[in-house]
């Protein structure tokens, strides 16, 4: 092609011709090429270091062994967007744009080389190789999707305005950067085509460019040749700019997702990590600042993009308390950004200092610094936002990145009770009562058995040491006059069983989940430790609770303490007792049924069949789902200690919950946790509905069929 | 200037109490025990009155056996400073109380002791008032607020009586004892319940002290309150009218 180049850059640069590419046009385009490359690639470098920098303040964690299962969970949720999905239209457009970077992605290399090489391309891909021909159809036909999950993105944020969304400039100019980024490569690609330099053949499987190619086919060569440049300096340039608004923005997401699938907590969901409270040089204890936070917690906030998912069924934000977790990784992000450079600035300097003097007073140090910093705990994440949280699980299980927020929580919450002892009041007379008598209600631990009196077929492990499961009643079960009753018709199941079990009585402690929850991991240590050595002594091996909570932590968090049992939900122990035969559930029981998953039981533990499955193998019984259920179930208010203490900000979250189970006119609605029962009781005597509807727990329910 | 609070070890009220049989004591097997807690409201007093901006040295005594180092060591992760244990093995009674506390009082000087209005154990409610008669100090029982004044020299206490508030001054030293509504008791934070695990607790045998221990008192016996008998359902508003009127005759 022989060009005289009356046209923008070509004029300036012209040499001698061959090709489209402005680059080999001349000395001045390739270095201006270069010059775009270094400076996008040398800003990126700079800014991806002090991330670095940032990412160092944080307190080293293991997140690294296990690389299987790690990979594993990489192609699951980043590679296949299981979460995304979740949502199906919100996931089609971020899947169709994320799959569409995943393939489009090998196409900028080749359009970054071929500004070095005429006609480069990568090993394999050339437009004559088979693989050239099929990268390039789906090249264009991934470019198309992604245009298609662009206007989906649009539609959301411009027409659609879901709630759950946080509207910024920000993100459309990402979007925007994205669209352009496509149509360029068309046009590119296509006027490649019209030129001759790709061969027309190609034009078969680079189907859109070839399309876009014959939208200005009618084009001049010279007025194609501008239109070109155009388009590979604006590629170009967006395509750094792209790289670089990335990690100054909420889009480091697109960076750091990948690996947070990676480095995604690999222990139970149920399990808090143990704080080393021996350590007498600490003098705090808990997370209060930046440097308290892992490296992980560090790149949780990098990695949220304000998707909200973690708000919709959150119970704490649907019933107005001032609680997102996409705002407090938001917020939490701003103040790493703001006080990182003081952080990193005064470690240089002790680190200096250190150097020069070895016997450097560490108390002077630290009156030297000149900033002053904003609170984390009071000004960036408020105190009633810290207590908000039921720990539920929802918002865990809903971010499509596996961003953790519980622990961080309860972080907070250790630090506010075991180094600042703040906490709502209503916690005061629960600690104390866990303390002296090892049950929240503070009634005598010599009363925890008192509920035996009179009931037939109790066994107590002092007098039958020889069993083979032992009943833990917890708290609920010994001490609250409802939860008695589920107590004893756990009882009569076992016996009618034949289950060889035995109960500790009075030699039972509490299980310790709401101290742990509301951050007193100091008395949490000393109760699940007290458990755990009265456990042993029996030789205890298997473990049935009709509470959730205990469940969770005596199979999930025991183990920090020695404790290695197989325990039980008593639905699960209910299900496994009919299937083998040993209960028949002989009488109808003819109501119409909807049953509460407990977020401890399903979110946490993944049991959501097995209490369903006893119902419904109950003749008579009419079953009918709440509109939220399974890994969707709203919490009733009572998880992470809230049990305990006063909801004072919003609507009640147990009356939010009742209601929607009201709407199904049931005559019972069924439970798997003394907690639940409490809350939905409560919320059911609000509505004044007790007449007409009974909660009932599933052992409840199954006691009756088997009469 | 230096505070000495008592801190009683009690046995928790909020558990079932059991008579021995042979009505010499209560049953102790699986028994807690805590601070009693006008005790606590008195130490968290002493704490205040120094966080106040008052340079004070908090001390804490405890009569009692070895266990009772426990309650002491609670004291201490509240924020005392150290802690005397007296140890004593048999039965004593608030006069004992008294005499050991002023002996202690004799040592340390304090310029103001603060107790709780009572043990919630037996309720005695006698041995601040006894320990300010023989230390001839003056005493302001039952304090529902406390306020140094005069430069520290006295304190302004009101005092929760009959029917209202009563508010009296004293000279220090002096004895004053805690009510409820003086304060709400703190809960302690890990660091300080390290740090109190290393804090000076001094075990004291009371014969060491040189006074007589001979209770003023006899215990004789104790026996459980009689148990509720089981209510009765009624059929109808007629059967209970006529049994009120007829059997329990309230009517």
């Amino acid at each position: 092609m022989s060009l005289t180049h009356q046209n923008l850059l070509g004029l300036l640069f012209a040499e001698n011709q061959s090709s489209l590419i402005p680059t080999h046009n001349s000395i001045l385009a390739m270095i201006l090429f270069v010059v775009v490359i270094a400076t996008g690639l040398a800003v990126f470098a700079y800014l991806m270091y002090q991330r670095w920098q940032i990412l160092k303040i944080g307190k080293y964690e293991d997140r690294f062994s296990n690389f299987a299962a790690r990979i594993k969970n990489v192609i699951v949720v980043a590679f296949f967007q299981k979460r995304i999905f979740n949502e199906l239209q919100a996931g089609l457009m971020h899947a169709l744009i994320f799959w569409g970077f995943c393939v489009v992605s090998v196409n900028s290399l080749t359009f970054l080389g071929e500004g070095f090489i005429n006609g480069f391309h990568l090993p394999l891909l050339g437009p004559d190789q088979i693989l050239g021909k099929f990268y390039g159809f789906m090249k264009d036909l991934f470019e198309v999707l992604v245009l298609i999950g662009l206007i989906i993105a649009f539609y959301r944020r411009l027409i659609l305005k879901p709630k759950r969304l946080t509207y910024s400039f920000e993100a459309n100019l990402i979007l925007i950067f994205i669209f352009l980024l496509m149509i360029s490569d068309f046009f590119m690609f296509g006027m490649k085509l019209n030129a001759g330099e790709l061969p027309q053949e190609y034009g078969r499987f680079v189907f859109a460019s070839a399309f876009a190619g014959k939208l200005i086919s009618g084009w001049s060569m010279d007025a194609q040749e501008t239109f070109y440049m155009v388009n590979f300096w604006l590629h170009l340039v967006i395509f750094f700019a792209f790289l670089n608004v990335l990690p100054l923005s909420k889009h480091f997401h697109v960076i750091t997702s990948i690996p947070n699938t990676y480095f995604v907590k690999l222990t139970p969901k149920g399990e808090l990590t143990k704080m080393n409270l021996e350590d007498e040089t600490l003098e705090t204890f808990g997370t209060s600042r930046i440097e308290d936070l892992t490296w992980k917690h560090i790149f949780d906030t990098w990695t949220c993009t304000e998707c909200g998912r973690c708000q919709t069924y959150c119970p704490a934000y649907e019933t107005g308390k001032p609680l997102s977790d996409k705002e407090i990784n938001q917020n939490l992000k701003h103040h790493i950004y703001e006080e990182a450079p003081y952080i990193i600035e005064e470690r240089k300097k002790s680190a200096q200092k250190t150097a020069e003097t070895s016997r450097q007073d560490t108390a002077t140090q630290e009156t030297e610094g000149q900033h002053s910093r904003s609170n984390m705990i009071g000004e960036v994440i408020k105190e009633d936002t810290i207590w908000a949280c039921t720990t539920c699980g929802w918002c865990e299980e809903a971010c499509p990145v596996q961003i953790e927020n519980i622990g961080r929580i309860i972080d907070f919450r250790r630090y506010l009770v075991l180094t600042e002892s703040k906490f709502p009041k209503e916690a005061t007379s629960v600690f104390k009562g866990l303390e002296n008598n090892s049950n929240p209600w503070g009634l005598g631990s010599n009363k925890r058995q008192d509920w035996a009196e009179g009931v037939e077929g109790v066994k107590w492990a002092s007098e039958n040491p020889e069993f083979e499961y032992l009943f833990y009643v917890g708290c609920a079960g010994s001490f609250d006059d409802r939860n008695k009753k589920i107590t004893k018709a756990m009882v009569r199941i076992l016996n009618a069983a034949g289950v060889s079990f035995a109960m500790l009585g009075n030699e039972e402690g509490c299980c310790g989940d709401s101290a742990r929850r509301l951050g007193n991991e100091y008395l949490y240590q000393t109760l699940a430790q007290t458990n755990v050595e009265v456990f042993n002594n029996y030789n205890v091996k298997k473990i049935i609770t009709t509470c959730p909570h205990g469940y969770n932590t005596i199979k999930n968090e025991y183990p920090q303490f020695g404790g290695n049992y197989e325990v039980y939900h008593h639905t699960e122990f209910i299900l496994k007792l009919i299937n083998e035969g040993k209960l028949k559930l002989k009488n109808p029981v003819n109501q119409t049924l909807t049953y509460h998953d407990s977020c401890y039981l399903g979110r946490i533990n993944d049991i959501y069949e097995q209490p369903r499955d006893i119902l419904k193998r109950i003749s008579g019984v009419s079953y009918k789902e709440m509109p939220r259920h399974h890994y969707q179930s709203f919490c009733c208010g009572a998880g992470g200690g809230r049990m305990w203490l006063e909801e004072h900000i919003g609507t009640r979250i147990n009356t939010n919950r009742t209601e929607e189970a009201l709407k199904l006119n049931p005559d019972t609605i069924a439970v798997g946790c003394p907690f639940c029962l409490i809350m939905l009781d409560d919320g059911i005597k609000d509505k004044g509905a007790e007449e007409k509807v009974k909660v009932l727990d599933i052992s409840e329910i199954v006691a009756k069929a088997i009469e | 200037m230096k505070i000495l609070v008592t801190a009683k070890r009690v046995t928790d009220p909020d558990m079932k109490i059991k008579v021995k049989p042979d009505g010499t004591g209560i049953v102790t097997d699986g028994m807690n025990y805590k601070i009693n807690p006008f005790c606590e409201i008195a130490v968290e007093e002493a704490l205040r009155i120094r966080e106040k901006g008052n340079q004070a040295e908090i001390v804490v005594v405890g009569i009692g056996p070895k266990e009772a180092a426990t309650e002491l060591r609670t004291a201490l992760a509240m924020g005392a400073d150290r802690a005397i244990l007296v140890l004593i093995d048999k039965y004593y009674d608030s006069t004992v109380v008294a005499k050991i506390l002023k002996k202690i009082v004799e040592e340390e000087k304090p310029d103001l002791i603060l107790t709780g209005k009572q043990a919630v154990d037996d309720d005695s409610n006698q041995a601040s008032q006894m320990l300010a008669a023989l230390l001839g100090y003056p005493q302001a029982c039952f304090a529902s607020k406390i306020e140094l004044t005069d430069g520290g020299k006295k304190a302004k206490v009101t005092r929760e009586v009959d029917g209202g508030l009563e508010t009296i001054q004293v000279e220090l030293p002096a004895i004053v004892s805690a009510d409820l509504r003086l304060n709400e008791p703190r809960y302690p934070t890990v660091p300080n319940i390290l740090k109190a695990k290393k804090k000076p607790l001094k075990e004291v045998p009371v014969d060491s002290l040189g006074i007589d221990v001979t209770p003023k008192t006899e215990f004789v016996k104790m026996t459980e309150p009689p148990t509720r008998k089981a209510g009765i359902k009624v059929p109808d508003v007629a059967t209970l009218v006529d049994k009120l009127k007829n059997e329990s005759k309230v009517l």
